[in-house]
């Protein structure tokens, strides 16, 4: 569990949350762990992300590739309201789509070097698939604000410009059951400590767009 | 020549539809995603009355469909007909191939796309019958409003058969409403016709009908229907739609 870390810099930060310039804000801290079924490590991307208040989108636009038959990478995260693009970079088709509750899409089917593009007005967990190829998968967080970040190879992260306030702590990685969490007190100036540990299994089966089961030798050429 | 021509009158219903619809008769503004694709079919009965021979004619139509982008599809059918009227004797026949394309003009995503979709649907047949000189140029404008459970549409479609002797032009207006009993199948009403904007010496093929109509969707196939109950010189006009997606 997480524990805020008292007296550690004492140094005043200014930061600029939601357009409010000279806000101070702290920052949160701390390590994930990932676990595979077996016990082993892992090193599978995580997002740590902190919940309970809201901010405005930004303007970048992430990209979540196509490339050698895998999303590229395969978990993201953005703002409510932000875009997502898919550039494909193989040389044949792919399809992309979610059946998400949050936010359901089918971009068509489109071949290298096209590229679409999705916007996420709602929040939510979304998952991405390829109607071709079954073993394509990818994971969108679309969270409430700014304050989100992939944990570093050593598992360590570091979210700046978190409000002061009471807040919580998510950790979330693909294939685990669910992410984890832990409430977190942030202090303007201060770091907040706030370590977390996540197992992953097996990679779920998912349908195609239909509502069905893929069947073998999907792959098309077609162009 | 003009006999020939009366029969591609008389058995061109001139309705051919592809994408998904929600209704037997009509249009929706639904098209395919981008590269999409989807063999779509229809059979239709127009059972006439007594002024025009009882003439009964029943047509099955085939297309395949593409999606060109997320708006635009391209549809390319083949149409036959059986006809038997009191005064001739049965006959079966190709009728036409064809060419249309159909536009949607708002986006299709389903967070972003408005309530209300307007769509346009051009075409033109070749028919293959008779002297082979005869085209059918089509068009519909087709608005659908989609509200929670609640669809509704409006076509307003014009068709012209045009040959060397003799050109023939027809109104397609219709309207229908239908709501979502479940998540895969709806309910509801439609009325819809065809009425002649010009008289041939045969006589004025026009006719209305009014009746329930039900679609049902399970993954990539949907089926429509529709039972037209005649109000104007037409017994009854049932339709059967069934699309599959690939």
């Amino acid at each position: 569990m997480g524990v805020a870390a008292a007296g550690s810099t004492g140094r005043v930060v200014g930061g600029v949350v939601g357009g409010a310039v000279g806000r101070v804000v702290g920052r949160v801290v701390g390590n994930v762990k990932i676990t595979d079924a077996d016990g082993k490590p892992s090193n599978a991307d995580a997002i740590i992300y902190v919940v309970g208040f809201k901010e405005a989108p930004g303007a970048e636009i992430t990209q979540v590739a196509q490339k050698d038959k895998k999303f590229v990478p395969d978990l993201v995260a953005i703002t409510v309201g932000e875009h997502v693009k898919f550039p494909n970079g193989d040389a044949f088709l792919h399809n992309v789509f979610s059946q998400s509750t949050a936010r359901k899409f089918d971009l068509g089917s489109f071949k290298r070097g096209d590229a679409k593009d999705k916007d996420f007005p709602d929040p939510g967990v979304i998952d991405v698939y390829c109607n071709i190829h079954p073993e394509m998968a990818a994971t969108i967080l679309v969270l409430p604000n700014r304050r989100h970040t992939k944990r570093n190879a050593d598992g360590s992260y570091l979210i700046d410009g978190v409000p002061p306030g009471s807040w919580t702590v998510f950790a979330y990685t693909r294939r685990a059951a669910k992410p984890v969490s832990a409430p977190v007190t942030v202090t303007a100036g201060q770091d907040s400590l706030i370590n977390l540990a996540l197992t992953r299994g097996a990679e779920p089966d998912h349908l195609n767009k239909y509502g069905e089961k893929y069947h073998d030798n999907a792959t098309t050429t077609y162009r | 020549m003009r006999r020939l021509l009366l029969l591609a009158m008389v058995v061109a219903p001139g309705t051919a539809s592809a994408g998904r619809t929600f209704y037997g008769w009509l249009q929706g503004s639904e098209t395919m995603p981008e590269r999409g694709a989807e063999i779509g079919t229809f059979i239709s009965e127009e059972n006439r009355l007594e002024d025009l021979h009882n003439n009964r004619d029943t047509t099955w139509w085939f297309a395949p469909s593409i999606g060109i982008n997320d708006q635009l599809e391209l549809t390319l059918p083949i149409e036959f007909a059986w006809d038997r009227a009191d005064n001739t004797g049965p006959r079966s026949t190709m009728l036409h191939y064809a060419a249309e394309l159909k536009y949607r003009f708002v986006t299709s995503d389903s967070v972003d796309k408005p309530a209300f979709a307007p769509a346009i649907r051009i075409g033109i047949n070749r028919v293959v019958t008779g002297s082979r000189d005869v085209v059918e140029p089509h068009a519909t404008l087709i608005g659908t409003y989609e509200a929670g459970a609640f669809h509704a549409a409006i076509n307003l479609g014009v068709e012209a058969l045009v040959g060397p002797d003799q050109q023939y032009y027809q109104g397609m207006p219709g309207v229908g409403l239908s709501i979502a009993a479940t998540e895969d199948l709806r309910f509801g009403v439609e009325a819809f016709g065809e009425f002649a904007l010009n008289h041939t010496d045969d006589g004025n093929y026009s006719w209305f009908a009014v009746g329930p109509n039900l679609a049902w969707t399970h993954g990539r196939t949907w089926i429509s229907a529709a039972y037209g109950i005649g109000v104007y010189k037409i017994r009854d006009a049932p339709k059967l739609n069934w699309g599959i997606a690939f």
